[in-house]
């Protein structure tokens, strides 16, 4: 992070030892931000807090389920977490969250990218000494970033922070928390998601689903829509794009889709190589090869990085080579199956065709050629006693 | 004081728009008004969407796989809007299991209460519109239990929608398995198809299965499900996306799918046979029938042709991207 211009006093400057291992979970963040469009279109009032369930097991955590809290407002204007609600609702989780057992490891809140301010004290001291969870963490949603996180490539909005109780001086921090030493500590975190999580984020992320009113509030009291309602609800659903000019059935959608994750995953591929060959092509040349090079070069080169880089260079002719022979033919057998699948699909669509084809033709025969069909069923018919009307002799029914 | 402004001044500055995320509002007027009308009541196919939240999805979905072979089952928020439930948020029940469920309802009754209460208390005021379960394997469809489970809800809870969630295909297929249902009232006899004919998945029912599921699959219909995410979800499902492209570079669906689409090339391969002793000669099966079986073997094969390709495509790509050169 860029140092901002005024260091923020409740930010401690001490570096940590060892900075605990953040695993962030989606839900976590899908939940703050559902919560976040259903509080500003509904109108409320005040902050936005919630708590994080997960694991902790050292300094191992998973910040893996939120769940949104009550807060009560202190005569000096001061936040703090609804004391009752916070311990019932979490009582209730914690009965259905029970394999493994979650825990709460934190809160979140909305906040600055500058880091936690004087209004986040008291809910984080709440916790921390009368609820007792010492080592709550802190999850500060940047709305003003949100916006951004596209061109921020790709970095999310969000910033974890741990406490510690420093001895250092706190003479310029106002209110009521002036004479406690607690600072916060960014922590780093990753995002992990479960197998069946990732499927469904992955679904959600996808589909071209926005959140546009249904229409038809008052009309569809009338539409007896059970017979053809199929169609129209996909197309509502589909919602914004214009009508049949551009209307790709549900096979192709899925198609373009996956095909489009793969160029972006691609894309991907290729920004982050390209990075590699950049920060490459900025080292300084050489001494070895080129004597006249001094030797401690400005600034001098990270070791750490250029041996992981190596290693990775190292591993690539292991990826491919080796069985090269038995992964041709498995690819073979997999385009065959394919393609035959294909087929199978091309005749199996022509199907009902063919049958209506058989009927039509059976009409036709029966027309041009009655003597012998037409003839044959009458007797039959009027052996059995039956009514009048043939429907439809011929080969297919 | 100063600090409540502080608060809503950053509130304010949000990546929400009012028309595109006009599902996150809920009148409760307007639900109540809704609610006296009740215009299902006059049509049984009344309802033909639901349309779920991203966080509901998740919320279930991850329930669904975290029961692992045992059904699990929670209660669906949200509010109706014409033809359509939308789903805003869902939470799980203490409950676990199929023949339990019965009983452990009233158990799980008193949770409701309690969570929707507090729910109320912190500004989420939707009420239950459903509940989900989920088949471990089995796919989505209501089994005896459910239809009568669900028949109930309607009488005494409506309006209220049936979701079920295959986690294990979930998993095998690499997408969110998911089926939503109403039920006809008991002397309802719906025209043509059965219940489950018109789902747009398509379903292989395990043989242990297969009675439970022919034995009902006329008391019931099936909905169009579809989500829904805000404009905000949508900003950061990109960054997060970010984070996780790797796997959809490598994933190699073919073999990971291999087992279901052994199944369901299985399953087509009982249709087209089906199909073939309808129309062979002595055969009583009226036309009409042949052609929605004829229609079905046609959309099976489609399916699993589309999910081969998709699977094929991953396969080639990885192939051009990462084959080292002849050298
Ligand atoms: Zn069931």
């Amino acid at each position: 992070m860029a140092a901002p211009a005024p260091p923020n006093p409740l930010l401690t400057s001490s570096t940590a030892d060892s900075s605990p291992a953040v695993q962030l979970h989606p839900l976590v963040i899908l939940n703050i931000s559902d919560y976040i469009t259903r509080h500003k279109l509904r109108g409320q009032k005040g902050p936005l807090v919630g708590a994080i369930l997960g694991l902790q097991n050292g300094r191992e955590i998973t910040m893996e389920v939120p769940f949104d809290c009550k807060y009560v407002e202190r005569e000096d204007g001061s936040i703090l977490l609804d004391e009752v609600f916070f311990k019932e609702r979490l009582e209730q989780y914690q009965t259905v969250f029970k394999s493994p057992q979650l825990e709460l490891v934190g809160w979140f809140t909305t906040g600055q990218p500058s880091g936690p301010e004087q209004r986040h004290l008291p809910i984080q001291l709440q916790l921390q000494t009368d609820l007792g969870y010492e080592s709550a963490m802190l999850l500060l949603f940047h709305i003003a970033l949100a916006s951004q996180t596209a061109e921020a490539g790709g970095k999310l909005p969000l910033t974890l922070y741990e406490t510690i109780w420093t001895n250092e001086g706190s003479m310029d921090i106002e209110g009521p928390e002036r004479n406690q030493p607690l600072r916060f500590r960014e922590v780093p975190h990753t995002v992990e998601a479960s197998d069946a999580e990732m499927i469904a984020v992955d679904f959600v992320a996808r589909g071209g689903g926005n959140a546009t009113a249904v229409e038809s509030e008052t009309t569809s009291a009338e539409t007896k829509s059970n017979e053809n309602g199929k169609g129209k609800g996909k197309a509502k659903v589909e919602g914004t794009e214009e009508k049949d000019e551009l209307y790709l059935n549900h096979e192709e959608e899925e198609h373009i889709a996956g095909l489009q994750a793969k160029a972006n995953a691609v894309r991907m591929l290729q920004t982050r190589i390209d990075l590699l060959l950049s920060y490459l092509s900025s080292q300084p040349p050489s001494y070895l090869d080129d004597a006249t090079t001094p030797m401690s070069a400005e600034p001098p080169p990270n070791h750490e990085i250029l041996r992981s880089i190596n290693a990775l260079v190292a591993r690539l002719p292991h990826l491919s080579a080796a069985n090269s022979i038995v992964l041709e033919r498995e690819i073979k057998e997999a385009k065959t199956d394919a393609q035959l699948l294909e087929l199978i699909a091309t005749l199996t669509d022509v199907l009902p065709d063919i049958r209506e084809l058989g009927q039509h033709w059976a009409q036709a025969q029966a027309r041009t050629a009655p003597v012998p069909t037409l003839g044959t069923l009458r007797v039959d018919k009027r052996e059995f006693g039956e009514g009048e009307a043939i429907e439809a002799g011929g080969p297919l029914r | 004081m100063e600090s409540l402004t502080t608060w809503e001044l950053e509130n304010a500055i949000g990546l929400v728009d009012p028309i595109r995320d006009a599902l996150y509002t809920y009148s409760a007027s307007q639900q109540r008004a809704i609610n006296d009308q009740k215009p299902w009541r006059t049509n049984p196919h009344y309802f033909q969407n639901v349309r779920i939240s991203a966080v509901a999805l998740l919320k279930m979905v991850t329930h669904a796989r975290a029961g692992g072979a045992i059904e699990v089952m929670g209660l669906m928020q949200g509010h109706v809007q014409g033809d359509t439930f939308v789903v805003t948020d869902a939470f799980r029940l203490p409950v676990e299991g199929t023949e339990t469920r019965v009983n452990a309802q009233d158990d799980a009754n008193e949770y409701m209460v309690k969570y929707l209460e507090l729910a109320r208390e912190n500004n989420q005021p939707e009420n239950v519109v459903g509940w989900y379960h989920s088949h471990p394997g089995y796919g989505c469809w209501l089994s005896g239990i459910d239809v009568s489970t669900q028949a109930l809800q309607q009488q005494f809870q409506d309006p209220f929608v049936a979701v079920v969630i295959d986690p294990d295909r979930t998993i095998s297929a690499g997408k969110v398995e998911i089926g939503a249902f109403r039920t006809f009232p008991e002397d309802y006899k719906p025209a043509g198809e059965a219940g489950t004919s018109d789902a747009d998945g398509f379903q292989t029912i395990p043989v242990d299965k297969m009675q439970d599921f022919g034995a009902h699959s006329e008391r019931y219909y099936s909905l169009d499900v579809s989500h829904f995410k805000s404009s905000l979800d949508s900003a950061l499902l990109v960054a997060l996306w970010n984070k996780y492209w790797i796997g959809t570079l490598s994933a190699n669906p073919l073999a990971a799918n291999r087992d279901f689409s052994n199944r369901q090339m299985k399953e087509l391969a009982r249709l087209i046979s089906d199909a073939e002793t309808a129309h062979g000669s002595g055969s009583k099966v009226p036309g009409r029938t042949l052609d929605a079986k004829l229609e079905k073997i046609a959309k099976t094969s489609r399916m699993v042709a589309v999910e081969e390709r998709a699977g094929m495509v991953a396969t080639l790509v990885k192939e051009r991207v990462f084959r080292a050169p002849e050298i």
